[in-house]
């Protein structure tokens, strides 16, 4: 028998070595950028599983956070001539105050308030992307975004981002694991379980719930900031209430209370997106499936998998002693 | 502001906010019956106004007959919504609650863009586009018969809960679904009826503001945000708050508009959101509500 | 009652009323430091809402709390636990989802400090204090005899185990004050003597503890003090063969219930 350390370790070193492989296997700039995709969209399903998987809360407007990352960095670069990386760094700390001024009060209540603030907000945020005239660009966006470099090495193809993004990827999933197997991270399962006994534990459920909201939140910045450096250009269209959407959907397929569940799902929804659009080529109203079949998923996991969303992923690993 | 233009920006916002109202009022009966926030209430508005387009304009039925059985349609869909979806997970955290009306609602959108395809569909005034003018302002027919047809819904309803065996049953199920039970009612017809009657609300909400606003596929979401405003600034659960509270976004965003310097009325539907975000900070029992105790 | 020592725990003069139910009723008691108070009375008497009360789970209509003088009531759940309250409640509250080992290191969590960013880039720091909660909980369920299920989840305990799981799940965040709100409920005769012998104890530590319990002879066998609730009211605060002998006891709750 493994145990459940070496089974975390083994998992990890597979997930390692098919995000290695693909480069070998292939130099498709289709494919690569459909990597890339699938690593920026684990960036922020990731934080969105935490949330969902461990607070219980769900947000309806990551993408605006996505877009808060996206936009930050183009506007700290462009109008201000900001380095890159520091812009990047920036536009997080920026998000996270805004998500946590936004969290603050709706976490103390009940779980549909966050879900309609966070709905509310990023309708917001998107208009407030369109509406920005010069700062933003308006409808049209913002061209002309840098690429990222480190010296005189430029990440300026799909190949390099791809080799940027997936060790961050790879990166997120050993602080979510540091994250869950400390005591905060028990705080976040106790409050999954029973706040009333949480609380009785002398732990403060609103705050851990924005915590993890906030943390959430500077995910999809950051994933943000490297999506408009790396395609180089943005407008308001990616960041909109159904992006939000498909995220839920990526960390409800996945598995929100498990470590890769939200990979896993990310790479399910993009492939299954890009199959759509193929298959629009030749069958047109195909493209106009996506969203209706998401919606089909979601209530067929739900309903003959609810607990793979709710806790029952979880349960296999929950008999784990690190002494 | 001139007075005559205030008045118009009155009239237009309680016209709007009719819309809200039913939504808002959707909204409550559905949370009262089941504690869910029914994130696909907005769909039910956008079918309303399509399915009244399909009968009305494209099949030639005549209005009355084109508008019941619009709504009768619509509040089957929320029938078939109860049971397929929401039946089998009453039970489930409200996070799974939450993402399901959040499915449904994706789904309900995709199936409408499939079938009446992406564009906005034009459907004509009721009774012609005459106006009245009170005191400088324009009323359009259709507005009257916006106010006068939500003014009967919300009549009807409150007759429906007062004074019916079904309506006072609903009542006792929101406030105590288990000696609701004891006294012999049956909860899941009660949980199945609110949902058609709140999916009836917002379909009759989208086929009068149909000829006002188009009817288009992808425009539930921001009703619902609005709708959901009202509840919220009505006090969760109040029905006569989500009312009032619908009534004061539509004021709100329009008279917001008309305040704000030329060239931000985009930022119209941003407005009903700040709004939103602002009771939440300040009075997140509603401005008329009391504060619910919560979580125990 | 002589004690020189000032009270670890004085509930004053508390209130609570539902709608136009009063569960608890002008209740006043102390509870001196090393003291194993027992909290009895018929069912609805307001023993749970008592600690639901002191706990911070329902706002008082009137009254106070005092921990060392310091006043509880208005303060949220979790700082009273962070205060060193613990309690454990009549219908089981574990973490169904997590270890044994799990649950009772929760109990220890206002003993750590690490924040966000020391925790996900598990610094030296972070380890040291798992490593010191650790030890804290592994004593604590060596404490109520569970040492050699740490690693089992704990839903798959017998309902008597998680009720000692619960037990340790208080002990491990080393309180001043214990509250155990009918620890015996569920038991199987033999459970109850083990929990007796385990309350005994606690007792023997030192640690202040109130017990809420229908089981009499286990409240006679080890409370120093007993307190008794009948219809939201207070009616007596004696030693054990005094409450037996107070005929107002006797025919409010002992007569009237006759329970064993």
């Amino acid at each position: 028998m493994f145990s459940e350390r070496k089974l975390e370790l083994l998992g990890f070193v597979v997930a390692a070595l098919i995000v290695a492989a693909l480069p070998l296997v292939t130099r498709s700039n289709y494919l690569l950028s459909i990597g890339v995709f699938i690593g920026l969209y684990s960036m922020v399903a990731i934080g969105l599983g935490l949330l969902m998987g461990y607070a219980g809360q769900v947000s309806l407007g990551h993408a605006a956070f996505y877009g808060l990352g996206a936009y930050g960095s183009a506007i700290l670069t462009l109008h201000y001539g900001w380095n890159a990386w520091l812009a990047i760094v920036v536009a997080a700390f920026a998000t996270a105050l805004v998500a946590y001024l936004i969290g603050m009060p709706t976490l103390k209540l009940h779980g549909h308030y966050l879900a309609m603030a966070t709905l509310g907000f990023g309708i917001i945020v998107r208009i407030l992307f369109n509406e920005g005239g010069n700062l933003t660009g308006g409808p049209s966006g913002l061209p002309a975004i840098a690429d990222l470099n480190i010296g005189s090495f430029v990440f300026d193809n799909d190949l390099r981002i791809y080799c940027l993004v997936w060790p961050l990827v790879l990166l997120q999933v050993v602080l979510s694991r540091n994250l869950l197997r400390s005591r905060l991270g028990r705080a976040l399962r106790a409050i999954h379980d029973s706040e009333i006994a949480a609380r009785s534990c002398a732990i403060n459920t609103g705050r851990h719930k924005l915590m993890v909201f906030v943390l959430s939140a500077i995910y999809a910045s950051v994933a943000g900031s490297l999506y408009a450096h790396w395609v180089n250009f943005v407008n308001p269209h990616p960041f909109g209430f159904v992006f939000s959407i498909e995220l839920v959907v990526m960390v409800v397929v996945g598995g929100g209370a498990t470590l890769w569940g939200p990979v896993i799902g990310a790479a399910a929804l993009t492939v299954i997106d890009q199959l759509l659009v193929q298959l629009g080529h030749v069958f047109a109203p195909a493209k106009d499936m996506d969203v209706v079949l998401f919606g089909v998923i979601v209530v067929l996991v739900l309903l003959f998998l609810p607990q793979g969303l709710a806790r029952g992923l979880r349960r296999k690993g929950v008999a784990r002693d690190g002494a | 502001m001139q007075t005559s233009e205030l008045l118009q920006y009155l009239v237009t916002g309680v016209t709007v906010g009719s819309v809200y109202a039913l939504v808002a009022l959707g909204f409550t009966i559905i949370y009262n019956a089941t504690g869910i926030i029914n994130f696909a209430q907005g769909e039910f508005v956008v079918l309303g106004g399509l399915v009244f387009y399909s009968l009305y304009v494209v099949a030639n039925v005549p209005l009355v007959l084109a508008l019941v059985v619009a709504v009768l349609i619509v509040a089957a869909i929320g029938l078939l919504m109860e049971r397929l979806a929401i039946r089998p997970l009453i039970r489930s955290p409200v996070i799974v609650l939450i993402i399901i009306t959040v499915a449904t609602s994706v789904l309900l959108r995709g199936a409408a863009k499939l079938v009446w395809g992406p564009e906005s569909l034009a459907v004509p005034t009721f009774s012609g586009d005459k106006s009245i003018f009170i005191g400088g302002a324009a009323l359009q027919l259709q507005y009257l018969w916006v106010l006068g047809l939500t003014a009967l819904a919300v009549f009807g309803v409150r007759l429906f809960f007062d004074h019916t065996l079904v309506g006072k049953a609903m009542q006792a199920c929101a406030i105590n679904p288990d000696a609701a039970r004891l006294a012999g009612i049956s909860v899941s017809r009660m949980v199945q009826g609110s949902f058609a009657l709140s999916a009836a609300l917002s379909g009759l909400a989208g086929v009068v503001i149909s000829p006002i606003t188009f009817a288009s596929y992808d425009g539930g979401t921001i009703l619902a945000l609005k709708g959901f405003c009202g509840a919220i600034i009505g006090g969760l659960g109040n029905g006569l708050g989500a009312v009032v509270g619908g009534l004061f976004i539509g004021v709100l965003e329009k008279l917001g508009i008309g305040l704000a310097p030329e060239g931000y009325a985009g930022l119209q539907d941003a407005f009903a959101f700040i709004v939103l975000l602002l009771v939440l900070f300040l009075r997140p029992g509603g401005l008329f509500g009391t504060e619910r105790a919560e979580g125990v | 009652m002589a004690h020189d020592s000032r009270p670890l725990l004085g509930v004053q003069r508390i209130r609570k009323v539902f709608g136009g139910l009063v569960a608890v009723d002008n209740v006043s008691f102390d509870v001196h430091p090393g003291v194993i108070l027992g909290l009895i009375g018929p069912n609805g008497a307001g023993k749970t809402t008592l600690f639901n009360v002191i706990t911070g789970l329902y706002a008082a209509t009137s009254g106070a709390a005092m921990l060392e003088g310091r006043p509880l009531l208005g303060l949220t759940q979790d700082t009273i636990a962070c205060l060193g309250v613990a309690r454990t409640f009549q219908n089981l509250q574990i973490f169904p989802s997590m270890s044994v080992l799990d649950n009772v290191l929760t109990g220890s969590h206002r003993h750590g400090y690490s924040g966000l960013v020391p925790t996900v880039l598990r610094l030296p720091s972070v380890r040291a204090e798992e490593r010191r909660l650790r030890a804290q909980a592994r004593e604590a369920l060596e404490f109520v005899g569970l040492a050699d299920r740490a690693a089992v989840p704990a839903a798959s305990l017998p309902p008597g185990q998680q009720r000692l799981v619960e037990i340790a799940r208080a002990l491990a965040g080393q309180p001043r004050l214990l509250l155990l709100d009918e620890p015996a409920a569920g038991l199987t005769t033999r459970e109850t003597e083990v929990l007796g012998e385990l309350i005994q104890r606690i007792a023997d530590t030192g640690l202040t503890t109130v017990v809420i319990e229908h089981d009499m002879s286990l409240v006679m066998e080890v409370c120093a003090t007993v307190a008794v609730l009948d219809q939201g009211k207070l009616l007596a605060v004696d030693t054990p063969t005094a409450i037996q002998a107070n005929p107002q006891v006797i025919a409010a709750y002992l007569g009237e219930e006759g329970q064993a």
